[in-house]
């Protein structure tokens, strides 16, 4: 039976000023994750869905003790996470985070140096530091750019220089905040690899994504968020087989499905029907 | 500044730090203390040809070396003016004046070509490195690595607004130049605010909850021959122009 690694009970989170923002454009809410409550089990593949906007990337900063939640608990390998300083440093070694924004988290002269700060927060020594870094960076493809600098590289390079970071510091819980998101599909596959060599040695992932297929294929569980509330969560093809739900949080167009939606879409565009195309 | 850092990841010196900040000390103070404007020419060429040893591309370098060559040389045109302020407002070339602004600018430019080579060879992170072996203080270093990168973002974030606006407006004229500018520049302060907020979490999330930064710093190596020739060019350099003190 897999033990429990994450959990999150009844948990809700509001940014500084989100009360007053609320109070006059209710589309934006007061909270941006309100009464969650799910939990994640070593080994797990959770993808987590929700619109723009819905707290996926609100909900990864929880996980690792970045934000601190309003109300409800967070519970790491069993207990209450530990928010004093040596506890958030071991929550945060354990707990890797990719951000949405790779530029976010590369803030070192050089490549190597980037990937080399997580392992060496974690104390380990030099060659062991050289080790993972070296490993990381072959993953990723990015060996070979190990002593450029962060700005010389595209966004989609820089992801993966970000997503390297992240893997050296050997994490049991990995957090990826839309990883697909500006890849090509050789990155994309190469990513899918990584994430399932991850998980089957034992890594639990959380991946926020907008792709329902990447949810599909790749994740067992999956989460959806609809404006901070946690709309479902379960197995990832009982999710994905329903349509309501996912047209209910925004996750799937309306108008592409229904005839009336492609002819406008082939009056839009000029091309006929879109999926007919090449085929009168 | 971009392509300045490319240059330097890309010299052929990139490795020799301790070598390529002798030579640059050595040729610094042989800059400094040109007697003539010919021997400050003859630095310059010395700093040309190991610019040409060291792989830096010389478009740019020439480039840069004249923009702040330019705005050193300007100052030769009031020094070398003198003024008379007797019953009648008198103008007169001061011969004297020019002969020192001359030699003055001629040094500037030595020392810039000299810096410039110095930047253009040793990556920005090589050079903490060595600054931490000379016991600079930690946090200033920790500081600096940050800055070097925030101002590659910022210069990033700023050309990509100036880039949005242009084409929204056109992009021509000095009025639409004036404007792009202040609210590029009022949009980038919003945005190097939040940028720090978001740095710092990305830092946190690092496991470095008290704030600080530790880089990977590879141990510096100083081997014998690059380091005799980073001592030998500016001593025969010195020997030359200093030959009538020295007695040769
Ligand atoms: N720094 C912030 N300050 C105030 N409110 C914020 C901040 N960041 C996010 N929010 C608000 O919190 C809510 C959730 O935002 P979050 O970024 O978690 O959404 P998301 O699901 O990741 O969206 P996206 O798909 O666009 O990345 C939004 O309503 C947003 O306006
Ligand atoms: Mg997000």
């Amino acid at each position: 039976m897999d033990s429990e690694l994450l959990s999150f009970r009844d948990v809700s989170y509001a940014y500084p000023g989100g009360a007053r923002l609320s109070a006059r454009f209710p589309a934006l809410r007061g909270h941006a994750i309100d009464s969650v409550t799910f939990s994640v089990a070593t080994g797990s593949a959770v993808a987590i869905l929700g619109a723009n906007g819905s707290g996926k990337s609100t909900l990864l900063q929880l996980c690792n003790g970045l934000l601190d939640p309003d109300s409800g608990a967070i519970s790491w390998q069993g207990s209450p996470m530990d928010r004093s300083r040596s506890g958030l440093t071991r929550v945060r070694s354990q707990v890797g985070l990719l951000f949405q924004d790779p530029d976010d988290q590369l803030f070192a002269g050089t490549l190597f140096q980037d990937v080399a700060l997580g392992p060496l927060n974690q104390g380990l020594s030099r060659s062991e530091v050289r080790e993972r870094v070296q490993d990381a960076l072959e993953k990723t493809g990015l060996s070979e750019y190990a002593d450029l600098p962060p700005h010389v590289f595209s966004h989609g390079m820089r992801k993966r220089a970000a997503l390297a970071g992240v893997l050296a510091m050997r994490p049991k819980l990995l957090l990826l905040d839309e990883p697909t998101a500006g890849l090509d599909p050789e990155s994309e596959e190469r990513l899918l690899e990584i994430m399932t060599d991850l998980v089957d040695r034992g890594v639990s992932i959380l991946v926020s994504t907008h792709d329902l297929d990447l949810a599909r294929m790749w994740a067992r569980d999956t989460v959806i968020l609809d404006r901070g509330r946690l709309a479902a969560f379960g197995p990832s093809e009982q999710m994905m087989s329903n349509a309501e739900l996912l047209e209910a949080t925004g996750l799937r167009r309306r108008a592409c499905r229904s005839s009336f939606g492609e002819d406008r879409m082939a009056a839009a565009t000029g091309f006929g029907r879109v999926s007919r195309m090449g085929k009168p | 500044m971009r392509s300045i850092e490319e240059a330097a990841c890309l010299s052929r010196w990139r490795d020799r730090t301790v070598e390529v900040c002798i030579l640059c000390f050595g040729l610094a103070l042989c800059a400094v203390s040109i007697p003539s404007v010919f021997a400050g020419g003859v630095v310059f060429a010395a700093v040309c040809c190991l610019v040409a040893v060291a792989g830096v591309p010389w478009a740019g370098y020439l480039r840069k070396l004249a923009v702040a060559g330019g705005f050193v040389a300007v100052s030769v045109l009031p020094l070398s003016v003198g003024v008379v302020f007797g019953p009648r407002f008198e103008l007169y070339f001061d011969r004297s004046g020019f002969e020192t602004a001359i030699l003055a600018v001629a040094r500037a430019v030595a020392m810039l070509s000299v810096t410039l080579l110095l930047v253009h060879t040793t990556p920005f992170p090589r050079l903490l490195v060595l600054l931490r072996v000379l016991r600079f203080p930690e946090t200033l270093l920790e500081l600096l690595a940050l800055v070097h990168r925030e101002i590659f973002l910022l210069d990033e974030s700023f050309s990509r607004l100036r880039r949005a606006l242009a084409c929204r407006d056109g992009g021509r004229g000095a009025k639409h130049g004036i404007h792009a500018l202040g609210l590029g520049a009022a949009a980038l302060f919003v945005q190097a605010l939040r940028r720090s907020e978001r740095i710092e979490r990305g830092i946190a999330s690092r496991a470095s909850v008290d704030g600080t930064v530790r880089f990977w710093e590879e141990p510096i190596k100083v081997r014998p021959l690059p380091l005799s020739c980073a001592l030998g060019v500016p001593a025969v350099l010195a020997a030359w122009i200093f030959r009538g003190r020295l007695g040769f």
